[in-house]
């Protein structure tokens, strides 16, 4: 009981808090008043700026009170979790139900009503109240032993929640409910489910959602491309410019998933995986770049771009060609999303690419070459595998000198250190690679630290000279 | 915008009141059997504070059970019949429950008969899932230790055929 009597009390200070914030927190009412009545501004330009600032002001933006905020409602909401499992013998299923709902009328009523007030007590009661709707399916699946499809909870939890975020007048909601969307969707479809398979139910996801491993039910996938399409639509629609297409990623680690998971599209063969990772990842810089998206956004598929083509270089070590099972619809697929990079790459703006067309026109290749290079995977000789590793190896280098060239051009810094960054990263890799074995000795040690310690310098004084460069001319 | 959000947490409230209600109401007179426990080994430790239970009745070797396969989640209905020989428990002495007899369709019971609803495992001939394999206890529980194979679950099954597990009872060592 003390812990209850301590909840309340830190909730009635959290409210408290909140309340001095409403009533002095928002100072430009008041500041905009006084200016009315010195005669600085007029009545109309005084409404005129508040309803400005209702539109623009500080709705989407996380300060650190707000991310304060943000944590005090996950920390209330674990809080209540505890106490519920500490008193749980002590506590009838009529009481816990009519405790909870006694809760959730009580959050989401205070939700409502204050949600367009200030942001570090609007903003707790939303995500309280967004996350209540899972502590009652938790609370009702333990009072009355509910076991059974792990998924299906947390499916009921999203349709539940789904339209608190949509009527939030912040991001943060809708951002937590598209992310919670892709983790149960990634989780459904793919994630073994350790629990099924120590109670008999066999390795592989056992719920409504289980793709891999199986052909999976049409339940599953309806309820899969669904979420799909949700979490397209939602981050389009509801989360802040600048981080709306993250979910081109998200679809194409979703058909990469299949088709090295799900029965109907399954690929054995190494070389087609190591095909359809290449041509998915260049896809998705070519989708981003075509929507123009943000660096943020589009940073992250060339990080998946860049991630895929290194750990393609490790083909090299590979002593058989490509061998194992594929499927007619996996190749097919394969093949569609080939010729999208391939014909999206081709057809892109060159605008998109750089501001110089020459450059332009070399990003296209760039882009381009690392698919066709990926087909040497498909080969019986390992020969030509090893070879594709080379190629690719060589293409991370262009791509790097590439970057720091074009970089020191265009002014763009961070460009400039991405091309160091690859460079430095291929250098050491294969520095690894072909001396490692002189890493047995003594001497070993101290010549590989002399030459990369000259490396280092080396780079560190070219990547100096490229970021001076431009601003000399700039100036 | 607070018309729609009002809307929203009336139909949270309607959906948790309906449901809540109905889980009281559903096994509230049916009819209990007890059903022995097998050993699972080791115990899923992360998943919190629930005892993982596997049952003789999730892999029957009976004949019509043992064979039935499904490539789709399917329900599937098991017969039970209690055990001749009484086991003695902690609670003193019951009979344990055992499949007999499984079918596809919907049986229609008479006065004397016990049957339960579960659901076929894809892929895995003969093994079968009933929603009660975990059983949710709180911090202070005692049977917060317990593992399956050392207790058995006294588990009550409504007029549906759906069951659900009400209580954990341990096994005397020497019962195991």
């Amino acid at each position: 009981m003390i812990e209850v009597l301590l909840a309340i009390l830190g909730i009635g200070y959290l409210m408290r808090t909140g309340g001095r914030r409403l009533r002095g927190g928002d100072h430009l009412p008041t500041i905009l008043a006084g200016a009315e009545r010195a005669g600085i501004i007029t009545a109309t330009q005084r409404e005129q700026i508040l309803a400005h600032a209702a539109e623009h002001g500080s709705r989407g933006r996380l300060g650190g009170a707000a991310w304060l905020g943000v944590f005090a409602g996950l920390f209330v909401v674990a809080g209540v979790s505890l106490l519920i499992a500490r008193n749980w013998e002590a506590i009838g299923p009529l009481v816990r139900i009519a405790a909870y709902l006694l809760l959730l009328l009580a959050v989401g009523e205070a939700a409502v009503r204050l949600r367009d007030r200030s942001v570090g007590v609007a903003l707790p009661l939303e995500l309280l109240w967004f996350f209540l709707p899972l502590l009652g399916i938790g609370l009702y699946g333990q009072t009355f032993q509910l076991s059974g499809d792990p998924v299906q909870p947390f499916l009921i939890w999203l349709a539940l929640s789904a339209p608190i975020a949509w009527l939030s007048p912040r991001p943060v909601t809708a951002a937590i409910h598209t992310a919670a969307m892709t983790l149960v969707l990634f989780v459904g479809n793919f994630i073994v489910d350790a629990t099924a398979s120590l109670i008999g139910g066999g390795r592989g996801p056992s719920g409504l959602l289980a793709l891999a491993g199986t052909s999976g039910t049409p339940t599953a996938w309806t309820l899969s491309l669904v979420l799909l399409a949700m979490i397209a639509v939602q981050s389009l629609r509801l989360l802040p410019e600048g981080r709306r297409h993250h979910f081109v990623g998200v679809w194409v680690l979703w058909t990469f998933g299949v088709l090295v998971s799900c029965a109907p599209l399954r690929l054995q063969h190494e070389g087609w995986i190591a095909l359809a990772a290449l041509a998915l990842a260049t896809l998705w810089v070519v989708v981003l770049a075509a929507m123009d998206a943000s660096r943020e956004e589009r940073g992250t598929s060339l990080l998946a771009w860049l991630g895929t083509i290194y750990a393609l270089t490790f083909g090299w070590h590979m002593t058989d060609p490509g061998h194992g099972e594929v499927t007619g619809l996996g190749i097919a697929v394969v093949i569609l999303a080939v010729a999208l990079a391939v014909g999206g790459a081709f057809a892109l703006p060159p605008a998109r690419l750089s501001p110089r067309s020459s450059w332009a026109q070399a990003g296209k290749l760039v882009l381009i070459a690392p698919v066709l290079v990926g087909m040497l995977f498909l080969a019986s000789d390992v020969r030509l595998v090893w070879t594709a590793a080379i190629l690719l190896d060589g293409l991370l280098v262009v791509t790097a000198v590439g970057c720091m060239w074009h970089g020191s051009l265009t002014a763009d810094v961070a460009q400039i250190n991405l091309g160091v960054l690859i460079l430095v990263w291929v250098l050491i890799s294969r520095f690894l690679d072909l001396f490692g074995s002189m890493l047995r000795s003594g001497i070993g040690f101290i010549l590989a630290g002399v030459m990369l310690a000259a490396l280092a310098w080396a780079l560190e004084r070219t990547r100096r000279r490229l970021i001076a460069a431009p601003r000399e001319v700039a100036t | 915008m607070s018309g729609w959000l009002r809307i929203v947490l009336a139909a949270q409230l309607a959906f948790f009141a309906l449901w809540g209600g109905r889980l009281v109401a559903s096994h509230r007179d049916g009819e209990v059997v007890w059903l022995a426990t097998e050993p699972v080994d080791p115990r899923d430790l992360l998943s919190g504070n629930y005892v993982a239970l596997r049952y003789p009745i999730g892999a029957p070797s009976v004949a019509g059970c043992a064979t039935l396969v499904a490539e789709q989640p399917a329900v599937v209905y098991v017969q039970l019949a209690p055990a001749t020989n009484p086991t003695q428990t902690a609670d003193g002495p019951i009979a344990l429950s055992e499949a007999i007899n499984c079918q596809l369709v919907p049986p229609s019971p008479a006065a004397d008969e016990r049957w339960i609803a579960g659901n076929l495992v894809p892929s895995r001939p003969g093994q079968i899932r009933y929603g009660i394999e975990r059983f949710y206890v709180g911090e202070t529980n005692p049977l917060r230790e317990a593992r399956s194979g050392t207790v058995v679950a006294k588990v009550r099954i409504n007029r549906a055929l759906e069951p659900r597990v009400l209580d954990l009872v341990r096994l005397p060592a020497s019962a195991r």
